[in-house]
């Protein structure tokens, strides 16, 4: 034995004594007899120095292997714990006990400094059976015979914060026994500050001793030292010691010395600063009573504290596995059962899951592993229930672990990869890899390593899918991963020496990792992507290799770029048309970020298309009339790429050059986008069905030969007239009642043309913005490229009208505000253009109000609008307002609208009034019509109310304006506050109707609003209530006339205007 | 009996192809839903028996790492990430497994994943398959 191990055993005799002295004070001070408290409620700084006391006196004994001493200490240990940090009262019993184990200490101690062995298990045996009761009883809170506590084994065990217990460890071999586990010694998750001061200072004495030259006892020493630095799981130093330079040179001792005293000079033998060593300092914060919870601490019934004790016995159960003892497999049951059932009580499943892996673990290392897989549990837990992690919670303590270990940790790693590299193992070496990089993390993370923290998840990541792809690790991630580890080891060796480390190859790497899936598939990267578009930093996150892939196509194609938000989470049918357009191709979806509006979703798309920003922003209408929900926010410019030679994409736009060689026409493809419904389809068959039935019927009918049945009567009759009657009759009847059996079938199948017929015309229906909106958005594009100020505003687009009518105001308006537009100079005022639009009885009214100078200089423009205008039969004027400007009034025909009509018949014809129009139909009484003289002859007719409502006879333009009802039938109509009597011959019936627009001569006829096709294959004249009731004008979407209309053939009504249906041309007025 | 899911994501159309894709898998069933993380947690709160959670990242008042965070406590279910925003070497997939998530699947973006199946199909249904074997 070397002089400097003779001055540690001298040293452990001499603090273990001081410590049996102030063990000895206390009691003293604690002594019942000697009028200290007995109520159980001791002075808390006397427990306090006692619970130090003994626990010193531990660690002396643990450092030098002495194991029975160590475990004597341990349980007294715990006995004054109970008291300390649970309130258990400090009896009499207690105190003599404690007394005992005092005297049996320092017996043992005397013995084993001189001895240098350990003390007899058979002489201390009672006393450590004793001590282990007292502490339980005293645990479970029972009296016993003494007066003291003694009761049941299962009360919770909350006597301390996470043991202070540090490592004792396995021999090397035990833990190497795991293929996958580290070949140093095992220690538990918790670090004891205390015995690293000790092996401090075995340290320096062996360096003492190895300089004063001697080389057997600097052996010795060194020997000692790596003994304990085994027992402590000090891997660097166990590196320097074990094996010793053989032979061991003056040189070699010089170099061991100076790598020893370099180690002990950067604090190697004690946690960092911030480490947090989980000794009595770190329990909770304790109240003056002793117990924790108060003083701002974590709360009685926090999780966390309530599993103190539990997790102290767990510690304590790893340690007695790692040096061999015999452990207590039901104290350690008991200790995880009570973990359990807390976790249970708080909904925790996965730590019950993970107390049974520790109950399972037959090995230290398994147990090792199974206590920081809890650990990273109730890290989590720490988070979620207290917020944040806490300088001694359990997230700090896995992290201080996990860094105290990290060479290891990195040795470890670099030898899975090697495994992986020569494709040994793949599976358990990539479940070793995600084990071992978690640690690296928190290992990171203690020092504050962020970049290398999160570059460990994003290696853990890439390593996993590459597992569940069933693709081993190709060469560039386990490149990227190696140089992690040796990058690492340099980091944390710097960091060891107290220096700053160089964390630029770890951002290197990083950025490696991020962009691994584009550098494998031979990719533009997302950063050149990004730089070329001009990207918004929020796309970083989103650009997978496929949409980088989607983007550098659309650069080579010359596309343009935008940034599309969508709202349409809560609006599946323009959700369904926006990914049907994309489905058609006319955009293309690059990729997508999500951006929250309080608690709604919306959708950033990067997308790219050939149209220009106008058809663009047409093709958005079309999908979403009422606006708000697609929005284009902006369009990217494109900067030209070193990889290609291509013009820069998108530059120019397009705003009046159509969709060139792109897509189809967006409004068509919207147009097409949607099926016919089921609905249409489904009334399509009843209405086969229902005709298949009146053809049978009719059919029936048909076979019938009424001469032949007449003859069969007569036969019969034997010519008897009279007798032949009755059956006669009889069948006339059936003819009549089959006859009338065709009109339920029919009238059905009437109903249901009708509603095929609204349904038809339903599916027709856009808003009007569809075509109005994108003309601001074109008006501003081209404004903007001739640096004009010109700004385009609608109302009125909210009304639905068919496509074609739609397609038509596009022909006429878009090159119409085109030439406007084009006409303004560079910098001139700005101008205002506004379109309204109203929807008239039979007509769209359509006025655009223009601020600028007028149309003069898109007089062709306006010329081919008229042209276009004229041909579907509308109607366009101009018209110079008295402020400046002009405005345009153009009115288009309303074309397949399904209408409620009643049809009428007047001298043989019949004509349909709109329903909703009709105000009343009566007989009118003998003299309630009359002529008025005065009124140019004119006729009224005078209700019972005594109102009189002018009279308007209507007749065909073919009769030359002469009416020719006869007037038994009197309909009245009303319109915009103006009332109309109009004699009928008859009243056919209400039936829907699809209203046809004149075409030709007919379109030119007032009054006239179309054709429709009626029940039984006649055809009707719509007639316009509007004209008829002379209401026709600005509101009505019609074009205004001055004063009442002039008569056709009838008086003119006194009241207001007469309507006119005479042949009249209309055209530009 | 099929492995029962619950899918999470703020996007309706998004559940839609999910829900549409896992129909085509026999051995797996969607048995809840949730449209954030909150919603998701008071599914599990009401006792939802689930197997395994596709989980989103981006969606309000409860994003899918505050709930990992939470549910990884919670629940035994395994949790898979099947968001845009944990492409390869992303942050956000880093952040998800830091916070334990058994599996992470990007889906496509740009078009709201309509075209799920196409592109991830194979490895959606692979991973599902991987995280109820382990």
């Amino acid at each position: 034995m070397s002089d400097e191990m003779d001055e540690i055993w001298s040293l452990y005799a001499d603090d273990g004594a001081q410590a049996l002295d102030a063990m000895e004070t206390a009691l003293l001070a604690l002594d019942p007899d000697d009028g200290a408290s007995d109520d159980g409620a001791p002075d808390a700084a006397t427990i306090a120095g006692l619970f130090r006391a003994i626990h010193t006196f531990k660690g002396n004994a643990r450092v030098l292997g002495l194991g029975v001493i160590e475990s004597c200490a341990h349980l007294a240990e715990d006995l004054i714990g109970l008291v300390r940090d649970e309130g258990k009262p400090f009896d009499r019993a207690m105190h003599r006990l404690l007394v005992e184990t005092g005297d049996a200490l320092r017996q043992m101690l005397e013995i084993s400094a001189a001895s240098r062995q350990d003390a007899d298990p058979a002489l201390c045996a009672d006393l450590l059976a004793r001590l282990r009761q007292k502490v339980e009883t005293t645990r479970s809170g029972a009296v016993d015979e003494a007066g003291a506590g003694d009761a049941g084994p299962d009360a919770p065990d909350r006597s301390r914060a996470p043991d202070a217990e540090g490592g004792e460890s396995a021999a090397p071999d035990a833990a190497a026994s795991v293929s996958d586990a580290p070949s140093q010694a095992v220690t538990p998750v918790a670090v004891d500050m205390a015995y690293l001061a000790i092996f401090h200072d075995m340290a320096e004495a062996a360096l003492a001793t190895c300089a004063a030259a001697d080389d057997a006892a600097s052996r010795r020493a060194l020997a000692d030292l790596a003994h304990a630095a085994r027992q402590l799981g000090l891997a660097e130093w166990l590196s320097l010691l074990d094996p010793l330079p053989s032979p061991l040179s003056p040189d070699a001792l010089a170099a061991l010395t100076a790598a020893m005293r370099a180690l002990l000079d950067r604090g190697d033998a004690a946690p960092p600063p911030t480490a947090p060593a989980v000794a009595e300092a770190d329990a909770p914060a304790l109240a003056a009573d002793g117990r924790p919870g108060s003083g701002g601490g974590p709360a009685p019934d926090d999780f966390l504290t309530r599993i103190e004790g539990p997790l102290s016995a767990i510690a304590r159960h790893a340690i007695d596995l790692s040096v061999a003892e015999r452990p207590d497999p039901e104290r350690l049951a008991e200790a995880v059962a009570l973990v359990v059932a807390e976790a249970a009580a708080r909904g925790y499943p996965r730590i019950a899951d993970t107390c049974d892996l520790i109950l399972a673990a037959g090995t230290p290392a398994t147990l090792r592993r199974a206590e920081l897989q809890l650990y990273e549990e109730l890290a989590s837990v720490e988070v979620i229930e207290r917020g944040a992690a806490s300088a001694q919670g359990p997230a700090s303590i896995l992290a201080g672990w996990c860094a105290d270990h990290v060479f290891d940790t990195l040795d470890e790693m670099g030898a899975t990869l090697d495994r992986l590299k020569r494709a040994e193992s793949g599976d358990a070496a990539t479940r070793a890899l995600s084990r071992l990089t978690r640690l690296i993390h928190h290992a990171c993370r203690f020092y504050g390593l962020d970049t290398a923290a999160q570059l460990a998840m994003s290696l853990l990541d890439l390593f996993e899918r590459g597992q569940t792809s069933g693709r081993p690790a190709d060469a560039i991630l386990l490149r990227i991963a190696q140089g992690f580890v040796t990058t690492l080891e340099l980091v944390f060796d710097a960091l060891r020496e107290g220096e700053v480390p160089d964390t630029t190859r770890l951002e290197q790497l990083f950025a490696e990792a991020s962009e691994i899936s584009f550098t494998a598939s031979g990719l533009l990267t997302a950063t050149a992507v990004e730089r070329r578009l001009g990207l918004p930093p929020e796309f970083h996150r989103v650009l997978s290799p496929d949409s980088v892939a989607a983007a550098s196509q659309a650069l080579a194609e010359g596309l343009g770029f935008w940034i599309l938000r969508a709202d349409v989470n809560d609006d599946e049918q323009i959700a369904e048309r926006l990914f049907g357009f994309i489905g058609a191709g006319a955009i293309r979806a690059i990729t997508n970020v999500t951006v929250f509006r309080g608690r709604d979703t919306l959708f950033d798309f990067l997308i790219a298309s050939a149209l220009s920003e106008a058809d663009l922003a047409e093709a958005l209408a079309l999908m979403d009339p009422g606006g708000g929900r697609l929005t284009l926010m902006r369009r990217l410019e494109v900067a030209a790429g070193p990889e290609d030679g291509a013009p820069a994409a998108g530059g120019e736009a397009d705003p009046g050059g159509g969709a060139g060689d792109g897509p189809a026409d967006p409004a068509q493809s919207v147009a097409l986008a949607g099926d016919i419904p089921i609905e249409m389809l489904e009334r399509i068959g009843e209405i086969a069905a229902g005709q298949a039935m009146v053809h049978g019927m009719i059919g029936d009918l048909v076979e019938e030969d009424p001469s032949a049945r007449i003859d069969e009567f007569l036969r019969a009759s034997q010519r008897d007239s009279a007798a032949a009657a009755a059956g006669l009759r009889r069948y006339a009847e059936d003819l009549g009642r089959r006859l009338r059996a065709l009109l339920l079938p029919e009238t059905q199948i009437l109903g249901q043309m009708g509603e095929l017929q609204q349904m038809a015309a339903d599916r027709r229906a856009r808003p009007l913005d569809v075509v109005l909106r994108p003309l601001g958005a074109l008006v501003s594009a081209e404004a903007r490229n001739r640096g004009a100020d010109v700004r385009l505003t609608v109302s009125g687009g909210e009304l639905s009208v068919d496509v074609a009518q739609l397609e038509t105001l596009k022909r006429v308006l878009r090159p119409l505000v085109l030439a406007l537009t084009a006409g303004t100079p560079p910098r001139s005022p700005a101008r205002r253009m506004h379109l309204s639009a109203r929807r008239g009885e039979d007509r769209l009214a359509v006025t655009l109000d223009d601020s600028g100078g007028g149309a003069g200089t898109a007089a062709a423009a306006v010329d081919a609008a008229m042209r276009e205008v004229e041909r579907t039969g509308g109607d366009l004027r101009q018209v110079d307002l008295p402020g400046g400007g002009t405005r345009l009034h153009l009115t288009l025909p309303i074309s397949l609208v399904v209408m409620q009509g009643m049809v009428v018949g007047v001298g043989g014809v019949r004509y349909v009034l709109p329903v909703e129009s009709i105000s009343g139909i009566l007989q009118p009484e003998e003299g309630a019509i009359r002529r008025l003289s005065a009124g140019g002859g004119d006729e009224i007719l005078r209700l019972a109310s005594g109102a009189i409502l002018p009279l308007h006879r209507i007749a065909p333009p073919w009769r030359d304006g002469r009416p020719e009802a006869a007037g038994r039938v009197i309909v009245t109509l009303a319109h915009f506050g103006r009332s109309v009597a109009v004699p009928v011959d008859e009243v056919v019936g209400q039936q829907l109707v699809l209203l046809r627009p004149l075409r030709g001569l007919m379109a030119r006829l007032r009054g006239l609003t179309g054709v429709a096709l009626l029940a039984g294959g006649e055809v009707g004249m719509v007639l316009s209530s509007a004209v008829l009731c002379g209401a026709d004008g600005p509101d009505t979407g019609r074009p205004g006339r001055e004063g009442p209309a002039e008569g056709m053939g009838c008086p003119r009504a006194s009241a207001g205007p007469v309507p006119d249906w005479r042949m009249e041309p209309t055209g530009l007025r | 009996m099929p492995h029962r899911v619950m899918i999470v994501d703020d996007a309706a159309m998004m559940r839609l192809y999910i829900n549409s894709f896992i129909k085509g898998m026999p051995d797996f069933k969607v048995v809840a839903q949730a449209s954030n993380g909150e919603e998701a947690l008071h599914r599990l709160a009401e006792g939802a028996e689930v197997d395994l959670i596709l989980l989103d990242i981006e969606m309000p008042v409860m994003d899918g790492l505050e709930f990992l965070r939470h549910a990884k406590l919670k629940t035994r279910a395994k949790i898979c990430m099947l968001s845009s925003v944990v492409v390869s070497g992303s942050p956000h997939a880093a952040k998800a497994r830091e916070l334990g998530a058994d599996g992470v699947v990007a889906k496509p973006s740009g078009t709201v994943s309509h075209d799920l199946e196409e592109k991830i199909g194979d490895e959606l249904a692979r991973t599902m398959r991987v995280l109820m074997a382990a």
